[in-house]
């Protein structure tokens, strides 16, 4: 026993090292349980998507893809245009997944052609790549737009000399927080109803295994397990934020967007599914072994560049989520440091180069994140400072993702000595 | 119409750039039944197998001659892709499975059942799901078919060696049109007790009409499980019996049955007392080359040879002593023992060694003939320096006046000597390592695979050159090599080196068989029995 | 036929003045004509050319080492720039001033980049395949741990703490300590082009001293062990030492670079500012004919030469015919990160 708590330890261990952190940092940022949980819930579900984007490449045997900027960036440009055509609502976010996704198709196509060239170094390449790209957007945002090469006139857009776009872009109103405002409930609401629906679930799938495929007792109870587990949780939670007065009191002040919710399961359902798919197996396969895979007859490269699709296509709906919310746009920052972050999220949650799971992206963004709107309040209360937290938390951001790296090298580098 | 051959394959000649490597060489297997391939590395084995398979290699090289003809009917192979349409499947060598995967996974690999739906319907097969209770079952069956009573969703990883094997085979099987396999030296990784039944469950596959191709240098295991074989040699086929009219001893006196003209060789050389260099218990950890406790002497101003077959670790030998992977046992040279791990100690100690791997360990390729040539000496002796100011720098003058002299005594084909020696013919490159080895003036050369690749002219040069500095400076010269014949041409002992151990010293005038036999890892009484 | 073969492949053989080197500088020549039709100020396009050459010429003597080692390309240059930073900081705090000061800061700096320099080639040494990314990361993240310790740092004199508040400025000048020292020195002035003849010839020396490194026995066997280990290791040279020796040479010459860049900038630059400053080094040596397994000191010349030309004289005149200012900054990202995405592209291995 005391053996598998070590080894649990030492599997999950920057996990562990962050879970203890956030408890510091939450405890010295001395702020109200109501403030810190609808932050904390907000800032999951905007960065939910972009952390999602990172499963797929990892599946491959890619890493981790750090190219997940030209998605966001595919994800800004779509948004400025319907910010210029002054679409909005339901219709006008639609059709802005859908610019968003035609042209990260082409991105992704670009990144996938590059890592095929660069096969083992396809993470300093994604970088690169992130950084090549940032300058060509800045080149056509802000030089040649106004031009007589993409003639655009609109002051709430164009710098005032009339060349470039603004710094920041107020979105409109019919499409800042479109997804968020749809329907809002409280969270304590939302775990009520969570546990409602989860319990008729887990009812529906036992009687249709127990009635209709006449299987028995103990195959219907392991085939509802996961359910079971999830319900148990779900229901434990529950009791938690009702019966502690502070907590009960933050949980029905914090409100979840239950559409963006949705998105976000629809996302994790697609990948779950893809996962699932013949697609998803080839994906696995290349990712376990290139080699085998191609003598087994398999496209590698093609393989590979569709993963570098699917990341991209969904960082791009993942930053127009995280924009919506936002309800502005940095031009020219906004997507500078989205690779940085969903990379450095999804390793706390205990993902590594090779592996990564739908329950790591969550279990990291709500760490990282926690740490991350935590850490400087904590450090202006503990130095009177709040420079230093934010320094640290950059910090964090980096040598998380250069200890993962260092681990999985030094990993990799043993094995060869074997 | 049913033929009596499953595969006929008629007068099949291979060339390379001009060399010969096939000479209308003939095979026929019958349905259900497991034919034997034997030859020596370099017979022409995998060649042949390339044809049969289409590989990009054949073709990109201007094909081949001849005729392949399944169940009587003339078939073009031109791909990997037609080969398997037609029902030819391969085990490889190395094991083209994914550990982390379950049975069925692998057995199913990129074969994958997929359910109906509408997404497959509307998007192709790729967005088909995989339905991995039909995988399950249809991999238990054919597991159930090889006589493997395992759970199909046992991860790969997990099973022994042997298993692994059994695994490729359901593959092969589980594709429906099946009805040749070709096994590449599959008992290689295998113990006794493990190929036993391996070949064991061969045999009883092809009592379901599934015939075999069985590459191997186990000529026991020929013996007792194949019905026929054919025995290539020098890339023409030598022979071909059912293999209860033939005996292992007349196998392996064919396989190796150069005839060298005893008349023709040497005069059996005096030899020196004096041990210049002895292992004892010799082990190297040198991945596909194990060596396990070798102990031989060597004497001085000898030539010795090392033989054997590729992966039997006779180059672990030369390898171990320089330390280029890790030993144990005992070194003693001139009667003092040698940390072979400590490679500039050896080094210094007068033994050169010339790699086999003349690309990879044996070359700088981006640097010229000249760096190339004195490195050695530079490195140890500290030559081809000058001191200015107590620091060593390299002296280019000299190095290169000796690199020229070098470039005219070996006779190295170049543009001058700032030549890069990526460029130069295999027969040059092998010629500036031989230069570089004697510049250390060594009283051990260890020279492994001195003619691989190497045109005829160069061969000869460089033979003549080692036997050369043999006579002139009374050097031991230990080479390890894949060609027989031209080991009995310069050695005056060679050491068969097999699965591991040196199974025998035999003299070059020894009688063919012998080699042949202690190669294939039958001893001689076993052999001579038969 | 074997003959032209072997002819073909000569030709491939590793040159420092390529066809691509040879047509920039053609362009470039071409972009200095252009100037004078233009009426700009060349022959101060020039001089600001030169400065910058000696600005960054050193960060790029120290992509050397490593790809000779066979380490590649050192991403993670400024752990040496901070070595140097402490080093300069030291000498501000203590009021040191002159050649002195500038060479006070130097020789601080130095036993504190061997030892950075050791344990970033021991971290490398197990990082094999992986140096690239891991030294970015290594750096990234100590460069936002430093930016904490410069605020926690104790340093009193009031040049370099902010007047309020804790902490070291983000820009440190250098008016009252050695702000162009070097440049200033033996400075000549031909036909309006100020050429900073100290900083130059510090260079000089510094790129006979690495000439001289790599013909000396120690750096032929470096050299040999980084093309091929295991060729290495038959010659009984050990590669991981080799490596490390090659990060603590450029660990060292990053640090003496930021002292030297900093003299000629006048200010030392803080926090983040050192973040990205291995780019366009890396970049500056690509563009010289280095690949990612091979340099040569020609390369390192050419390459600052043309990349620092190449932006300081380019970028004005397309500034100039496209009238906006922020294209130089973009131009440059993309330059640097388009030729250093071309070199990785090239690197010997797998493709698919």
């Amino acid at each position: 026993m005391t053996e598998k708590m070590i080894s649990f330890a030492r599997k999950n261990i920057v996990t562990l090292l962050f879970i203890i952190l956030c408890i510091f940092t939450t405890a010295y940022s001395r702020q109200s349980s109501e403030f810190i949980l609808q932050e904390l819930i907000s800032r999951i579900i905007r960065n939910a998507v972009l952390i999602l984007s990172l499963l797929m490449p990892v599946l491959c045997g890619m890493g981790l893809n750090f190219s997940i900027v030209l998605g966001a960036a595919a994800g800004q440009i779509a948004l400025i245009l319907i910010t210029y055509w002054d679409l909005g609502g339901l219709p006008g976010m639609g059709l802005c997944l859908l610019i968003a996704s035609g042209i990260s198709v082409l991105f992704g196509m670009f990144a996938g052609v590059i890592f095929n060239r660069t096969v083992g170094q396809e993470m300093i390449t994604g970088m690169i790549v992130g950084y090549f790209a940032k300058g060509i957007f800045d080149l056509i945002f802000l030089i040649l737009v106004g031009t007589w090469i993409i003639p655009i006139s609109d002051s709430r857009l164009i710098l005032a000399g009339g060349v470039g776009l603004k710094n920041t872009i107020d979105l409109n109103a019919n499409v800042k927080y479109v997804f968020d405002h749809i329907l809002q409930i409280s969270f304590l609401q939302c775990l009520l109803y969570s546990v409602i629906v989860m319990a008729v679930f887990v009812l529906l799938l036992a009687l249709f295994h127990a009635c209709v495929r006449k299987r028995s007792r103990k195959t219907v109870l392991r085939i509802c397990l996961p359910g079971l587990s999830t319900l148990g949780a779900l229901t434990a939670a529950l009791v938690l934020f009702g019966a502690v007065p502070s907590l009960r009191r933050a949980a029905s002040y914090a409100k979840v967007p239950v559409f963006t919710v949705f998105i976000i399961a629809g996302v994790c359902l697609l990948n779950a599914f893809l996962c699932r798919t013949k697609l998803g197996q080839d994906i696995r396969t290349c990712g376990q072994n290139m080699q085998v895979a191609a003598a087994a007859g398999i496209n590698v490269g093609r393989t590979r560049i569709i993963a570098t699709v699917i990341s991209t296509v969904i960082a791009a709906w993942g930053q127009i989520i995280f924009l919506q919310n936002m309800g502005l746009i940095n031009t020219y920052t906004s997507h500078e440091q989205v690779g940085t972050y969903a990379v450095a999220a999804l390793l706390v949650g205990g993902a590594s180069i090779k592996k990564a799971s739908i329950s790591q992206v969550f279990v990291g963004a709500l760490l990282f994140h926690l740490l991350f709107f935590t850490m400087p309040l904590a450090g202006n209360n503990l130095f009177h400072d709040s420079q230093i937290g934010e320094y640290f938390r950059v910090f964090i951001s980096y040598g998380v993702i250069a200890i993962a790296l260092a681990l999985h090298a030094w990993n990799q580098n043993a094995k060869k000595h074997k | 119409m049913q033929s009596e051959f499953v595969l006929e394959m008629k007068g099949i000649s291979k060339e390379y750039f001009g060399n010969p490597v096939l000479k209308d060489v003939s095979i026929r297997v019958r349905p259900g039944e497991i034919m034997a391939l034997v030859g020596e590395n370099g017979a022409g084995k995998s060649t042949l197998m390339n044809i049969l398979f289409g590989m990009p290699t054949i073709h990109s090289t201007n094909g081949f001659k001849g005729e392949i003809r399944i169940d009587g009917e003339t078939v073009q192979i031109s791909s990997p892709l037609d080969a398997m349409r037609h029902g030819i499947g391969m085990v490889h060598q190395e094991f083209m499975l994914i550990d982390d995967y379950e049975i069925a996974e692998n057995v199913k690999l990129n074969r994958e059942n997929l359910k109906k739906g509408i997404l497959r319907k509307l998007f192709g097969d790729k967005a088909g799901v995989l339905d991995r209770r039909a995988m399950k079952e249809e991999t238990a069956a054919t597991l159930d078919e090889v006589g493997l009573n395992i759970d199909a969703a046992t991860h790969t990883g997990s099973l022994p060696v042997g298993y692994k094997q059994f695994i490729e085979i359901a593959r092969e099987l589980d594709k429906n049109n099946v009805r040749l396999i070709v096994l590449d030296e599959p008992t290689a990784v295998l113990t006794e007790k493990e190929a036993e039944k391996f070949l064991q469950c061969v045999q009883e596959v092809t009592k379901k009409g599934i015939s075999f191709i069985f590459i191997t240098h186990r000529l026991n295991e020929v013996k007792n499980y194949a019905n026929h074989m054919a025995i290539l040699r020098d890339g023409s086929l030598v022979g071909e019996y059912d293999t209860q009219d033939v005996s292992v001893r007349k196998i392996s006196e064919l396989m190796i049955g150069r005839s060298v003209d005893i008349s023709q060789l040497e005069e059996e050389r005096k030899l020196s007392e004096e041990i210049i260099l002895e292992l004892k218990d010799f082990s190297v950890d040198m991945p596909g080359e194990f060596l396990k406790n070798a102990s031989v002497q060597i004497h001085k101003g000898e030539i010795f040879g090392f033989a054997g077959l590729a992966g039997h670790g006779k180059a672990a030998v030369a390898n171990g002593i320089m330390g280029l992977y890790p030993s144990s046992g005992e070194v003693i040279l001139n009667g003092e023992p040698l940390n072979a791990s400590d490679t500039l100690a050896t080094l210094s100690k007068s033994v050169a060694f010339v790699s086999e791997d003349r690309r990879g360990v044996g070359l700088l390729l981006d640097e010229s003939i000249e760096i190339n040539v004195v490195i050695s000496a530079l490195r140890v002796k500290n030559q081809f320096l000058k001191k200015i100011a107590g620091i060593r720098f390299y002296d280019k003058k000299a190095g290169r006046k000796y690199a020229e002299k070098m470039i005219q005594e070996f006779d190295i084909r170049c543009t001058g000597a700032s030549q890069h020696t990526r460029s130069l013919s295999g027969g040059n490159q092998q010629k500036v390592c031989i230069a570089r080895a004697m510049t250390l003036k060594p009283e051990v050369l260890l020279v492994s695979e001195p003619t691989r690749g190497i045109d005829v002219g160069a061969k000869k040069r460089i033979l003549d050159a080692l036997t050369e500095m043999n006579q002139s400076t009374g050097a031991a010269i230990i080479i390890t090599s894949s060609e027989l014949a031209e080991l009995r041409s310069i050695c005056d002992r060679i050491a068969i080196v097999t699965e591991g151990g040196i199974t025998g010293i035999l003299k070059p005038s020894d009688e063919d068989y012998r080699y042949g036999l202690l190669m294939s890892g039958v001893s001689e009484e076993e052999g001579g029995c038969v | 036929m074997m003959y032209v073969k072997s002819m073909k492949l000569k030709n491939r053989q590793h040159r420092w003045l390529g066809m691509s080197q040879i047509i920039m500088i053609v362009f470039l020549l071409g972009l200095l004509l252009l100037s004078s039709i233009l009426h700009m100020d060349t022959s101060t396009l020039i001089s600001d050319s030169i400065i910058r050459i000696g600005m960054q010429a050193v960060f790029v003597l120290a992509m050397l080492p490593t790809i000779q080692s066979g380490i590649g390309l050192n991403f993670g240059l400024p752990l040496g720039i901070l070595c140097g930073l402490l080093g300069g900081l030291i000498t501000v705090e203590n009021n040191m001033t002159g050649l002195g000061g500038l060479f006070a800061a130097i020789l601080i700096s130095l036993p504190l980049a061997v030892g950075v320099g050791i344990l970033y080639g021991w971290v490398l040494n197990h990082m094999r395949g992986s140096e690239m990314m891991v030294g970015n990361y290594l750096n990234f993240s100590i460069i936002s741990l430093m930016c904490i310790g410069w605020m926690v740092l104790p340093f009193t004199n009031k040049n370099i703490i902010w007047a309020m508040g804790s902490g070291v400025r983000s820009t440190i000048t250098l008016e009252s300590n050695y702000e162009h020292i070097l440049d200033n020195l033996f400075c000549i002035k031909i036909a309006g082009i100020t050429i900073p003849t100290g900083t130059l010839l510090a260079i000089a020396v510094l790129c006979v001293f690495m000439f001289l490194f790599l013909r000396s026995k120690l750096g032929v066997m470096m050299r040999c062990s980084g093309e091929n280990a295991v060729f290495g290791a038959s010659l009984g040279i050990n590669n991981n030492s080799m490596r490390i020796l090659s990060t603590v040479l450029s660990t060292v010459l990053g640090a003496v670079g930021i002292i030297i860049y900093s003299q000629s900038y006048g200010f030392y630059q803080l926090y983040t500012a050192p973040q990205m400053m291995a780019y366009p080094a890396i970049a500056a040596i690509l563009i010289g004919g280095a690949t990612t397994r091979r340099a040569d000191i020609g390369n390192v010349i050419l390459g600052v030469i043309l990349y620092q030309s190449l932006l300081t004289i380019a970028l004005p005149i397309t500034s100039e015919l496209l009238d906006n200012s922020s294209l130089s900054e973009i131009l440059r990202t993309i330059i640097s990160n388009g030729i250093i995405l071309y070199a990785l592209t090239k690197m010997v291995g797998r493709k698919v």
